[in-house]
């Protein structure tokens, strides 16, 4: 009976967890984030936010700074338009302080949503960031379809360029807190 | 330890491990609604026959709302354009995003003169609960819970399963139909199908 039950717990820890993890391929801290191609904005001020030399399509990683927040939403998450004020006041802060402005970056991806939806959701909640829609759940698929928001913050600088410094899913938390966490990756650079 | 509470005590550890282990979006907050819906998989993408097309008068309704009123299709007549979304059930994945959406457009439906009505076949404890996680709805949700889908059926949206179609209709001023889309009850159509639609009949 006691090898019955050892070989049970085995078999869960062996064969159950690895399946769970990667059923679940959400983008982790040390991962690099690769695959996700984004549509050139038009805008000439949101081109050069972002740095942008190329028109057609590009990777987020390119975007000039030494850090990118990608926050992962959908104008139909309700969550997500409750976390939409706390979003922007995330982005204020960083252009509000001389030692982030420039060096940090922000974008948001509306999993499934239109590129009328994105704009909606941009007008709606008056944000400054640039929004980019997803309307086919391309990048929705490629960052493991995970739950919205979610949040990415990855290393775009020429050293490290893609590489995963942080994750969260659900309310991004206290501002003070994302700044403080954004101040620590800059430092340890 | 005799083996029956071994077998306990391993399961237990197993149990504890995986919950603590085991990928789970929000797990760290409070459940969302995200974690509540039942998901059906993908279905048959439209399993209902239209019983109406556009110029036809829309066929009457009165059914019970979350707020306790009963809605008429014809108490708009001749002041608002009706924008009616079916969706097929509550607490389900497509259907639990796309009120939501339109819960932010309440100003595009009142730059074009019109109401959204929300319409499932689930009753209404259930539309309730369901929709308490959407925040506060700005439009009004019925239930066409009894006699089972008799508004859905009276469209031609009700699906041999007895879920409603995704499925929107736009109604003019005149109670005449004007727009009519049974989207892939697997996806959400675009809220610009709405827009363009309210715009056409301005």
């Amino acid at each position: 009976m006691k090898t019955l039950c050892l070989q049970l717990t085995v078999a869960l820890i062996m064969f159950v967890l690895p399946g769970m993890a990667s059923a679940e391929k959400a983008p982790a801290a040390g991962e690099l984030l690769v695959g996700i191609r984004l549509a050139a904005p038009e805008k000439p001020d949101v081109r050069a936010y972002l740095g942008l030399a190329e028109s057609g399509s590009f990777d987020p990683t390119t975007i000039t700074g030494q850090l990118l927040i990608i926050e992962i939403f959908s104008m139909y998450c309700p969550h997500c338009q409750r976390e939409a004020p706390a979003v922007n006041r995330l982005y204020q802060a960083i252009e509000a302080s001389e030692t982030l402005r420039g060096r940090v970056k922000m974008i948001g991806i509306g999993v499934g949503n239109s590129a009328y939806e994105v704009d909606h959701f941009r007008k709606h909640y008056q944000i400054a960031f640039p929004l980019f829609p997803d309307e086919d759940f391309i990048v929705h698929k490629s960052v493991g379809e995970v739950r919205t928001p979610f949040f990415i913050i990855t290393d775009i600088g020429p050293n490290d360029k893609g590489r995963i410094l942080w994750t969260g899913a659900g309310q991004m938390g206290k501002v003070e807190t994302f700044i403080s966490r954004l101040n620590g990756f800059l430092k340890q650079r | 330890m005799n083996d029956a509470k071994l077998l306990k005590y391993l399961m237990g550890c197993a149990a504890m491990l995986l919950a603590a282990i085991a990928p789970g979006p929000c797990a760290a907050q409070e459940p969302t609604m995200q974690t509540m819906i039942y998901d059906p998989g993908q279905l048959k993408p439209v399993d209902s026959v239209l019983k109406v097309k556009v110029g036809d008068p829309a066929p009457p309704f009165s059914l019970p709302s979350l707020t306790g009123e009963t809605i008429s299709l014809a108490q708009y007549r001749g002041t608002r354009n009706v924008v009616i979304s079916f969706v097929p059930a509550a607490w389900t994945p497509v259907c639990s995003d796309q009120w939501p959406g339109y819960n932010i457009v309440r100003d595009v439906f009142e730059q074009h003169d019109a109401i959204l009505l929300g319409i499932t076949v689930d009753n209404l404890p259930t539309l309730f609960a369901w929709t308490r996680q959407m925040g506060d709805l700005w439009f009004p949700v019925l239930s066409d819970f009894w006699p089972h889908g008799e508004a859905a059926q009276r469209f031609g949206v009700l699906r041999t399963d007895g879920t409603a179609e995704r499925a929107l209709f736009i109604i003019d001023k005149a109670g005449i139909i004007r727009f009519i889309t049974v989207s892939d009850i697997n996806r959400r159509p675009d809220l610009k199908e709405i827009v363009d639609a309210l715009q056409a009949i301005q």
